[in-house]
């Protein structure tokens, strides 16, 4: 891994690497555009401010970046959670209104959309790793490094969320 | 809603979101915000490492730079090069020349300010005379810093030709002219061109013989002997009128009807002079410049054929240069053939001494062969003899095992009624199927060992000989086990048998 975050040439550069693929990641997982960039230019800015603690031996730093975008979606989920926002009445809100949009703009597909809603009816980590997985196009070795656990337990986790992704989408 | 697994990650994988532009830029305008951004940036920039339109614009731009300064600096040069110089002095002298020679054209704009001026006025005519002539002086002066023999020939050559070319069109003038003024400066200028040309052609002739040997520099040092020889021409001009005609005299003869007529006007104008009745017609510096310009004129002649001779001296010079050169080359040829011829001599040497070397060298070998296969075969012979020696002693020493054993059989036999189970211990019947085996092997390895000459059959013949006598042995030790072991027992059952 020749990665390195010294100077904040490197910083630029990676940004214009990954920018996409960490917006899209904190998008699929929060749903709103404004909080999306804010967290994502957050997780840079978090980035440079931590990079002496980056080890490339240990992870990319496509990977650390995803780890520090994760805690910021997670943090910020938390407020949301503390300050109620997010409970299983407001997915429901959420999956209703996401339904009149669906109704709305006809041009929309809507099978991903039908998509995006049952992901987010998933849990935390399974959500989290199937953006991880199939959006982001990471490898499981990497989800492993981003999420901490065992390579063996993300793999075993992938397996389950396709299985209840699938289940939920068959349900209607 | 039924969907497949692969068409369920193909959906998840298309819906992946891409940031707005305006967010992407604002952020990278923060992150170029960071401290250490441009000074970093300037540090890493490296030309050859990162394809920059703007930093390639840049370097295009400095190399055009260096181009044009190099074309100028390259124009420049050639245009101050002593060679260079030279020509610019003998193109404005050759300028101030023309106007001498056809008043009526227009000057030549650019090359001499002096030719915007009406050349029928006294004043331009002694300024165009003193132009040609210090034009000249100053090519000749450049021409001393020119190193290259052929260079300086050729503007050497041209400065003869303005020169003698000046003597031409002044003289007229000076026969001419009505200005003692336009007189004067001309019979000087004739005078300095007459004492210049000289040394000018002196020094021509050996830049040409220089170039023709083929050397590379030449050193020309002109200037002070120009000066010597203008002193003499001016001791020259302040003697008097007769000596001047005195010394053209001697020339008359070969001088042509023009130079002649002249010659007759100089006397006039003396004669005028002498009579003192007519003072007017009395010009005495018209009469000496003439005298000048006519004496340069006979020099200028003289030195063509002086330079008609020194050409077929350098003709012949050349010529002796080529057949030199040539003789040279058939020298080196000759000398490269007999090389040749050395070589070949050399390696057909060579050859030969390397396939007597590779002869001698193999017949040496095959020698070494032949004592070798010698030498094998005696050792072989020996190893028979030696394997035989051993097998007739085998023989010898089973035949005496077998003996003794019969021999204690029969001793024992008596015995065998009284005590069953130790007759089973001995297996007598199977020791003598041995015995028997063993002999028959022996036998084999006799035949074969006679029959066939190989080693190694007689080895493997050696090696069952020496299994079949560790058998022996074994048998023997077997049986002295036993032997043991009855004594022991008959120890326990204290019978005599052992002792006897």
């Amino acid at each position: 891994m020749g990665d390195k975050l010294h100077t904040p040439q490197d910083l630029e550069k990676a940004f214009l690497e990954w920018n996409k693929l960490i917006y899209s990641y904190i998008y699929l997982r929060v749903q709103n555009k404004e909080t999306a960039e804010d967290l994502a230019q957050e997780v840079f800015m978090n980035a440079w401010r931590s990079k002496e603690t980056f080890n490339n031996k240990k992870a990319s730093l496509k990977s650390w970046l995803f780890v520090i975008a994760t805690n910021e979606i997670r943090d910020y989920l938390n407020k949301l959670a503390n300050k109620k926002t997010t409970n299983l009445e407001g997915i429901e809100e959420k999956i209703g209104d996401s339904k009149e949009k669906i109704e709305d703009k006809i041009e929309r597909d809507e099978k991903l959309e039908i998509i995006n809603q049952k992901i987010n009816l998933l849990g935390e980590k399974y959500k989290t790793i199937i953006i991880l997985r199939y959006q982001q196009d990471l490898s499981v070795k990497e989800i492993s490094e981003i999420l901490n656990i065992e390579y063996s337990a993300t793999k075993v986790a992938l397996h389950r969320a396709i299985h209840r992704l699938q289940e939920l989408c068959e349900e209607k | 809603m039924n969907i497949p697994f692969k068409s369920l990650i193909n959906l998840i994988k298309s819906s992946t979101v891409t940031p707005s532009q305006e967010w992407q830029d604002k952020t990278l305008q923060k992150i170029r915000a960071i401290e250490g951004y441009q000074t970093k940036k300037s540090a890493n920039f490296n030309i050859f490492n990162s394809f920059n339109p703007f930093y390639m614009k840049k370097l295009l731009s400095g190399v055009l730079a260096v181009m044009v300064v190099v074309v100028i600096g390259g124009y420049f040069y050639s245009q101050n090069t002593p060679y260079a110089k030279a020509m610019q002095h003998l193109n404005n002298a050759e300028a101030a020349l023309d106007q001498l020679k056809n008043p009526s054209t227009p000057p030549q704009v650019g090359l001499i300010p002096t030719a915007y001026a009406e050349v029928s006025e006294e004043t331009t005519i002694v300024e165009l005379i003193q132009t040609v002539e210090s034009e000249t002086d100053q090519a000749v002066e450049e021409s001393e810093g020119i190193t290259d023999p052929e260079d300086t020939a050729e503007v050497l050559g041209e400065v003869d030709d303005l020169q003698t070319e000046t003597v031409e069109v002044l003289t007229p003038l000076i026969a001419n002219s009505e200005s003692a003024e336009v007189v004067t400066t001309a019979t000087v200028t004739v005078e300095n061109t007459d004492a210049s040309n000289e040394v000018v052609e002196e020094t021509r002739n050996a830049a040409e013989v220089s170039a023709a040997k083929r050397e590379k520099k030449i050193a020309v040092r002109m200037r002070e002997k120009i000066k010597e020889r203008r002193e003499i021409r001016r001791t020259e001009r302040t003697e008097k009128i007769e000596d001047i005609i005195a010394s053209l005299q001697a020339s008359y003869d070969n001088m042509d009807e023009p130079m002649k007529k002249k010659y007759d006007t100089i006397k006039e104008v003396l004669a005028n002079c002498e009579s003192d009745e007519d003072e007017s017609k009395c010009n005495l510096g018209r009469a000496k410049g003439l005298a000048t310009a006519l004496n340069a004129k006979a020099r200028n002649e003289a030195r063509q054929e002086e330079r008609k001779e020194h050409l077929e001296e350098l003709k012949a010079l050349q010529e002796q240069n080529k057949e030199e050169m040539e003789a040279q080359r058939e020298e080196t040829k000759q000398l490269m053939e007999e090389n040749k011829e050395e070589m070949e001599g050399e390696r057909e040497e060579l050859k030969e001494l390397l396939e007597d070397g590779d002869r001698e060298a193999i017949e040496d070998q095959k020698e070494d062969i032949k004592q070798l296969k010698e030498q094998q075969k005696e050792e072989l012979e020996k190893q028979k003899e030696e394997t035989k020696e051993l097998m007739e002693k085998n023989k010898e020493e089973q035949k005496d095992l077998l003996e003794k054993l019969k021999e204690e059989k029969k001793l024992k036999d008596p015995e065998d009624d009284e005590d069953t189970e130790e007759d089973a211990d001995i297996d007598e019947p199977e020791d003598e199927d041995e015995t028997e085996v063993e002999v028959e092997a022996e036998v084999e390895v006799e035949d074969e060992a006679e029959d066939e000459d190989e080693t190694e059959v007689e080895v493997e013949a050696e090696v069952e000989v020496e299994d079949e006598v560790e058998d022996e042995d074994e048998t023997e030790d077997e049986v002295e086990d036993e032997q043991e072991d009855e004594t022991e027992d008959e120890d326990e059952v204290e019978t005599p048998s052992t002792e006897s």
